[in-house]
């Protein structure tokens, strides 16, 4: 345990050093003198400096700020009265100080300071206006200022964000502004109280983002891409969870929305999995979608490995950074915010055929949709699910909306109440979401309570502990029914059964209860409402997470943070299932197989487990000369053990109806088992040590390093320990260049990263697999070879960016490129298995780079008196590349090769075709599909992207975001699949008429081999072709020629190019002057829509959106109303 | 320092071993896992179950126009064929510390294994890694291909050795087949090795094979007696033990619905008035309709494997076919499924002795080997599923006097290929196919606008086609054993070595 030792001695060592800095670095008293020495800073620069050297809050009305020419500034160590003067009065102006806050403001008279006190004797008939200042998150603003309109007077606001002024004149206006505020001006006719939620000007300069562990910072000094998602985004159409909200809201993040119930999308950032951070904790077990909506204060994406540097291996990928709400204003706030939505069509659902019945030939036949002809007066021996026995019946076509009867209106009801009380020493935040998703399947509901606590406490001036806790319950008693292989709804429905039968007539599924279904088939399929209510999979998950975050101010300068998060969870899935089923292609959860049996089943499997995470970091900064210095040592622990144990019945239920282990049907073979057990033990441990340095020069050049020490439990013991570092940097050009008036601020940036994976849980054991066969124990040699000094997988990131405000902000504009090589990758790599083993192990030669492009342009398109519009529009791809191939160990195919994609579609069954492009058919008349692989294209989409737009006008908003994939190959499985069954809308055709009424033959278009040969190398390549063409002329079955084209990959793979209209709301505002008098601090009514409009370039029946296609469940269109109120 | 001590040294390695895995086992154990590849994972459920006896014309398949049914036999699978070997040597490893006697039975087993899999492996696609092989653990992943000629020494010699071994052995543990029984065993060994003879017979000149001489040597050794000692799979009632085709409500087998028997194979049985027929078989309901009875053979009707799906599907719909015997449907236990059966042996020993290998009476071995199958088929069907037509004692001697060899050498060869066809529905997998590859007996149809044979229509395709991952991981090695053995082209009709 050499790497151990090393490790605890640096943490001994960190120690220390934590220690002595506390005792080392001298305390330095609260700046008062100002030293300032640039040339030609603008005016807000200067009073930023100021500021940020002194920490008073400074007032300044936006007329003045942009008034005020840029000027040279010489001040070195200046009194702060003495640098106010010699910066304000060249240009007229003058200020007082009230409170914490420098207000500026235009000078009339002479004399430059005026202190001005709100105790002064009111005037004849003055009235007091009073009223609190928010800003749209409902945090009070304080040291806004509050001018009357062409006076002098003035206030501003107090740490609470009230205010009280008085006015003479009846018609007097109050002008409410402070910088990075877009300032508003409100007349006082006829009120005594104006409360006002001030917007930040648009894209701030001065953003401020959550960087890795949590530590703020200036946007500007960032090398790396970041992008922010305000929590209000997601709050007014609320879906089952945020995640379909953030579909195309951020450039590089794809989310791949799952239309299934209880469904999970894919959440890709550069194509990969980011790490989800919580108000600075990496939870090992959260997800995006176990966090309510309304508890998001905001989202920041940290793109690449970069952003996440400080997280290790973990945050290879990126990471999202919640912030949940904290306090509101001051003292109470309820909050109340509920949207409901149901079901209003479908933007995209499977149809099928509704000619034909079930068949073949034109016969009808226990399988297939190629059966007779329906509704021309045939009639045939069918079950009749009323008397519930085999009788002559018409053969009309009564099942055409089979698949629509069965479908039930979805309906998503979110709803969430949160309880804030603020104080002077911190807040208590207590909120409860409920969720309910109705699925869109019968019996498919879904509950989930979300409850959450969390509160900051100040301990003087020097400490602080913020804690959050949540807890999610989720349960669905039936989440079954998706899928082909798993025989879900539209396998049954759709794929598998035609239209010869009206579903709505077999509602009464049982013959006999729990052992006989009421159904024409008797096998593959089962009667989908007997699906739904008997043959159940259902899910009960708990979730707890924890954490604690102390922050000790050790001087001003010199902090010390301990943040400890705690997850744990405990699920439970059940599956059962009634003797008589035919279907039974069994469920699997989370990798374990329950598996439904014929003669009935029942199944229990309870997965739990924890995760915790420890950082303990000192975090410094220091201004020497024109530097600002910050360093940050920190060393962490994450710990994570999941468990499952479970049993199922093997052989049936003795008693019909009855599920319990207890009721398993004994084997009557020896040594075999009636109750099989499940279970497994998955643990991780790695120990990390980390730093940072930052330099920021005139704050306008940056940069930053880090290191990061990880040992993992993973690692073979000598490979342990590893080391990772990255450097970042960027400048603030505009600070340096004469910066023409419609630019704003520009800043170019640029980053290296090194990150390190271990290996995973157990992939250095060699565990023989032991299992019973025949009533004996048989045991697996393993099938992987493990290779010697394995070392942790690499990547080595760079990135260049670009990021500029323009028009006096109102345009930003943002753009980054980044390469990411994957190299000494741990990969299991297939070796050839004549050597008896399926993989090896190894750290492999062959490398790739990832390199994508990220464009996002946002801004202000229209803003006029009572109308603003602010808009958004991001562009992203990202593509894989083979840079090198491993001489010994890499794929020898054509397609493997330096500079190539990785993402290639090559797959056999393209249709052979002649010189000039004509389709081959063979002796039997099909076409010819070829036996070797083919390249079809490429899997990635060329590039997606967003569009979001906000348009406030007067108490009106008007949302609307759309987003999209372009490009990339994707197997439309649902399409192909229904021209095998005949249910393909497409096959309803004139031809298939001709053959199933008139017996008449198909001739496929194309030409026939009439001489020659072709021969084939190894690979595929033509060796030698001597084949000699004619048009073909050989009669084929419809039907067979059909099936056969209609679900090869020729006519499966398909562009999965979509553009989808993904939200859309309207709200309502009631007006301040309704409420002003109630205790409701704001009201808004929306309409809401979510999933509205698609368009698709190849897929007809089912949403690409969903990223692959197995028998997608229909894409709901939602439809609903949210209403929100705070008291 | 609370930190460090949380974070302190846990036992890294510890925390990364998985408590519910093993990293010991046993030689029983690893005997389980490879006869069990071998032998039930081989013969694979369901519809896999009827992959070989599509491509070997007893059942047709009207799922879809399936390649196994019309000659397309796509790449084979070194994984399914090689992999379990690994576990050869860590089985003899364990084994070593038992008692010499047990420990021989294990490594017999072992070459037995070997041996086995290599022969299946090499009669797909000719020349295969083979003293190279299963290296893995040494480094060596890139096998070279050895020449069929030499896995076939090869696997002559580790039969030999197996013979010897199990001679000297006594009974082990782990084995569900024979019980550890190295008798029986021994006999298997031996009866295989005169099956790989036989697959030489066109070699009888190559000096250093040997073939005749040691056909005849073999020949002298225990052989398989009667079918209790056939190389089979016997099923049970529970979950996952099945019989492979059946469909109970233990294992749902919703493939059933798609069979129809061959017109190659119900033909024969009709020709020669052989009652197994009433086992195998079920009378076609179109016929039943024209008032044919169950127990006459009229009742009964093949479809040609060869004609176009369309036509086959259409007498699916009429009912104008044949299906299998209920009892293969509705039977968990239905029969056990050889992989080399006694009759078999029997039927080698009869082409030996026509071919003049052996002086044994060709006959004599000609009629054991009907009569093996016979009682086999008597002794698993039951009066509720045989159409009341029984194959007693008086039946079966008088049918083996009708149908004694006859004719010139070739005659004899066909009668003989065709009794092991009519014996061979759902047992020993592609046998009838290798059989038929080997000889041309029983006589398969060619139809060149219904053969999916992926290059040439008019073929019957002689081979598999090496696999891709060879292709992708073991290139240059796969390259030139293409290379020497067809010319460079990896193709379905390449005529390997023993063909030759």
């Amino acid at each position: 345990m050499s790497s151990c030792r090393k490790y605890l001695l640096m943490m001994k060592m960190l120690i220390a050093f934590l220690l002595c800095s506390v005792f080392q670095i001298q305390a330095s008293s609260l700046a008062q003198t100002v030293t300032i020495h640039k040339k030609d800073m603008t005016f807000v620069n200067i009073l930023r400096e100021i500021k940020k050297q002194t920490g008073y809050t400074i007032i300044c009305s936006s007329d003045i700020l942009h008034n005020v020419k840029a000027s040279d500034v010489d001040l070195k160590n200046k009194p702060l009265e003495e640098a106010l003067e010699l910066i304000l009065s060249p240009n007229n102006l003058g200020y007082y100080v009230e409170g914490k806050s420098i207000v500026v403001r235009q000078e009339k008279s002479n004399h430059s300071v005026q202190t001005m006190s709100l105790t002064k004797k009111p005037e004849q008939q003055t009235r007091t206006i009073r009223g609190r200042i928010t800003d749209i998150g409902g945090e009070p603003l304080s040291g806004i200022s509050v001018l009357v309109k062409g006076t002098t007077k003035g206030t501003s606001t107090d740490s609470n964000g009230e205010y009280a002024i008085d006015v003479s004149a009846n018609d007097a206006v109050l002008i409410f502004s402070s910088i990075g505020f877009v300032a508003q001006e409100i007349s006082t006719v006829g009120k005594t109280q104006i409360s006002v939620v001030l917007q930040s000007e648009s894209s701030d300069i001065d953003e401020v983002v959550v960087t890795a562990l949590g530590i703020k910072r200036e946007e500007k000094s960032l090398g790396y891409a970041v992008q922010k998602v305000s929590g209000e985004a997601l709050q007014t159409v609320k879906g089952v969870d945020v995640v379909q909200s953030l579909t195309g809201k951020t450039a590089g993040l794809v989310i791949k929305n799952t239309t299934e119930f209880y469904g999970n999308s894919g959440i890709e950032m550069r194509g990969e999995s980011p790490l989800l951070v919580i108000n600075g904790v990496p939870y090992g077990n959260m997800s995006l979608k176990d966090i309510p909506a309304d508890e998001i204060e905001e989202i920041t994406m940290l793109k690449g490995a970069t952003a996440a540097a400080l997280y290790g291996s973990r945050g290879s990928a990126g990471a999202v950074m919640i912030t949940t709400k904290g306090g509101v204003g001051k003292g109470l706030a309820i909050d109340f915010n509920s949207n409901t939505m149901f079901r209003a069509g479908w933007v995209a659902i499977p149809k099928a055929q509704t000619s034909y019945g079930h068949g073949l030939n034109g016969e009808i036949a226990d399988d297939y949709v190629w059966g007779p002809k329906l509704d021309i007066g045939n009639t045939a021996m069918q079950w009749n699910p009323k008397t519930k026995q085999m009788e002559e019946m018409p053969l009309v076509s009564s099942g055409k909306d089979n698949f629509k009867n069965f479908l039930e209106p979805g309906m998503i009801s979110n709803n969430n109440i949160s309880i804030t009380q603020t104080g002077e020493n911190g807040f208590f935040r207590s909120s409860l979401s409920y969720v309910r998703d109705k699925g869109q399947y019968p019996n498919q509901k879904m509950n989930k309570i979300n409850y959450s606590l969390n509160g900051e406490l100040k301990l003087g001036d020097k400490f602080s502990i913020e804690s959050q806790m949540g807890y999610l319950r989720s349960a669905a008693p039936q989440i079954w029914g998706g899928g082909y292989n798993a025989q879900g709804y539209i396998y049954q429905i759709l794929m598998w059964s035609g239209p010869d039968y009206d579903l709505r007539d077999y509602k009464d599924y049982w013959v006999t209860p729990n052992e006989k279904q009421n159904w024409l088939y008797d096998a593959w399929y089962d009667n989908p409402y007997l699906i739904a209510y008997e043959k159940l999979l259902g899910l009960e998950e708990n979730k707890l997470n924890a954490s604690l975050t102390m922050n000790y101010s050790i001087q001003d300068n010199l902090k010390l943070v301990f943040r400890n998060g705690y997850d744990t969870y405990r699920d439970e899935d059940k599956a059962r299932n009634p003797a008589g089923i035919y279907s039974d292609r069994g469920p699997s959860v989370s990798g374990n197989s329950f598996g439904w049996n014929g003669k009935g089943f029942y199944g229990v499997n309870q997965r739990w487990g924890n995760s915790i995470n420890s950082d303990l970091m000192l975090m410094y900064n220091k201004s020497v000369g024109e530097f600002d210095l910050d360093v940050l040592g920190g060393g962490s622990l994450y710990y994570y053990q999941d468990k499952y144990q479970g049993a199922k019945t093997v052989n049936g239920l003795s008693v019909p109806g009855w599920y319990s282990l207890a009721n398993a049907v004994p084997s009557d073979a020896p040594g075999i088992n009636s109750i099989d057990h499940m279970a497994g033990t998955t643990k991780q441990q790695v120990n990390s040590v980390y730093g940072k340095l930052s330099i920021a020069w005139k704050d306008a050049v940056y940069l930053d390093v880090t290191g990061r020490n990880d040992w993992s439990s993973t690692q073979p013991e000598n490979e342990r320990s590893y080391f990772y570092p990255s450097v970042v940097g960027s400048v603030v050009l505009s600070e340096f260049m004469d910066t023409p008036t419609w630019l704003s601020m520009w800043k170019l940036r640029g980053s290296w990263t090194i990150a390190k994976s271990p290996l995973g849980v157990y992939d250095s054991n060699r565990p023989y697999s032991v299992s019973n066969a025949w009533g004996l124990v048989s045991s697996l040699y393993p099938e992987n070879l493990i290779g010697n000094e394995l070392l942790p997988s690499e990547t080595r990131t760079w990135e260049v960016g670009t990021a500029g405000y323009f028009f006096n902000k109102r345009l930003y504009v943002d753009v980054a490129y980044f390469d990411k090589l994957y190299y000494h990758r741990q990969i299991e790599q297939d070796i050839a298995h004549s050597s008896g083993f399926k993989n090896t192990l190894i750290n492999t030669k062959e490398t790739y780079a990832r390199r994508g492009l990220e464009i996002t342009l946002s801004g202000t398109v229209l803003k006029k008196e009572n109308i603003e519009w602010n808009s958004m529009f991001n562009y992203s791809y990202q593509h894989r590349y083979f840079v090198d191939i491993d001489p010994v160990h890499s794929k020898s195919d054509q397609w493997t090769k330096p500079g190539k994609r990785l993402d290639y579609y090559a797959e056999t069954e393209k249709v052979l075709r002649d010189p000039e492009g004509n389709m081959i058919h063979r002796q039997d008349g099909n076409v010819w599909l070829d036996n070797y692989r083919r390249l079809y294209g490429y899997k990635d989409p060329n590039f997606s992207f967003g569009f979001t737009n906000n348009v406030k006008w007067k108490d009106w908003t008007f949302g609307v975001s759309i987003d999209g994939r372009i490009g990339g190959l994707m197997d439309n499985y649902v399409y192909g699949k229904m021209f095998d069954t005949g249910s393909a809308p497409e096959t309803d055709t004139p031809e298939r008429y001709d053959e199933v009424v008139n017996g008449k033959k198909y001739i496929g278009k194309g030409v026939k081999v009439v001489s020659g040969s072709v021969k084939y190398d190894t690979e595929g390549n033509i060796l030698e072709d001597t084949r000699q063409y004619a048009p073909n002329d050989i009669p084929v079955s419809y039907q067979e020629y059909t099936r056969l084209l209609g679900n090869s990959w020729e006519s499966r793979i398909h562009n999965q190019s979509f553009i989808k209209l993904r939200e859309l709301s309207v709200s309502y505002n009631l007006p301040s002057k309704w409420i002003n008098n109630s205790v409701i601090r704001n009201a808004a009514v929306s309409l809401t829509g979510q999933n509205l409009w698609l368009w698709t370039k190849d897929f007809k029946y089912s949403d690409p959106d969903v990223g692959d296609e197995d028998m997608n469940a229909p894409s709901q269109r939602m439809l609903g109303i949210n209403l929100k109120i705070g008291f | 320092m609370l930190l460090v001590s949380v974070m302190g040294c846990k036992n890294f390695d510890e925390l990364n071993t998985d408590p519910d895995k093993s990293l010991v086992s046993s030689a029983p154990w690893l005997a389980t896992e490879m006869i069990k590849n071998i032998t039930s994972t081989a013969i694979t459920r369901t519809k896999g179950f009827t992959e070989p006896y599509q491509h070997g014309k007893y059942v047709l398949f009207t799922e879809r126009k399936e390649g196994t049914q019309y000659n397309n036999l796509g790449r084979a699978s070194f994984s399914d064929h090689l992999w379990t070997l690994r576990n050869v040597a860590p089985m003899i490893a364990y084994a070593e510390q038992l008692p010499e006697k047990e420990a021989n039975a294990y490594k017999a087993l072992g070459h037995f294994i070997r041996a086995w899999q290599f022969f299946q492996l090499s009669m797909r696609v000719g020349d295969i890694p083979y003293s190279e092989a299963i290296q893995g653990l040494d480094g060596i992943i890139k096998p070279k291909y050895a020449p069929q000629k030499e896995v076939f020494k090869g696997i002559l010699d580790e039969l030999d050795q197996a013979n010897e071994l199990f001679a000297q052995g006594e009974k082990f543990d782990g084995d569900f087949i024979y019980k550890g029984n190295v008798d029986q065993w021994r006999r298997l060994v031996n009866s295989f090795e005169l099956y790989v003879l036989i697959n030489l017979h066109k070699k009888v000149s190559d000096a250093d094979l040997n073939v005749v001489s040691k056909f005849k040597e073999v020949a002298q050794r225990p052989l398989m007696r009667n079918f209790d000692d056939n190389f089979a799979v016997t099923y049970n009632t529970s979950r996952g033990y099945t019989y492979p085709w059946s469909n109970t409500p233990s294992d749902l087998n919703n493939f059933t619905q798609y069979t129809m028997l061959s017109a190659t194979y119900i033909g024969l049985l009709k020709d020669h008035g052989d009652r197994r027929l009433f086992y195998v078989a079920e009378p076609a309901v179109a016929l039943l309709k024209q008032g044919k009875n169950p127990s006459s053979f009229d009742a009964y009707t093949g479809v040609e494997s060869s004609d176009d799906y369309n036509s086959v599907v259409d007498k699916k719909n009429k009912g104008e076919y044949s299906d299998l015997n209920l009892r293969y449907i509705e039977s968990a236990t239905a029969e056990p499924v050889g992989l080399l059966c006694h009759w078999d042996v029997e039927f080698l020993l009869a082409e030996a002795a026509v071919r003049g290998w052996i002086d044994d009476n060709a006959q004599e071995h000609y009629e054991n080997g009907i009569k093996s199958s016979m009682a086999f088929y008597s002794h698993y069907g039951s009066d509720k599923y045989n159409h009341g037509v029984a194959l007693d004692e008086t039946y079966v001697n008088g049918y083996v006097t009708a149908v004694a060899l006859t004719g010139n050498t070739e005659n004899k060869i066909q009668q003989i290929l065709e009794q092991k066809y009519m014996a061979g529905l759902f047992q020993n997998r592609y046998q009838a196919w290798f059989e038929f590859r080997r000889t041309g007996y029983p006589k398969f149809i060619l139809n060149p606008n219904s053969n999916m044979n992926p290059t040439d229509n008019t073929k019957f395709p002689t081979r598999w086609q090496y696999p891709q991952n060879e292709i992708d991981f073991n290139t240059d090695n796969l390259k030139s054993a293409v290379q020497r053995q067809y010319n460079g082209s990896d193709d379905f009709n390449g005529i390997m070595w023993i063909l030759q």
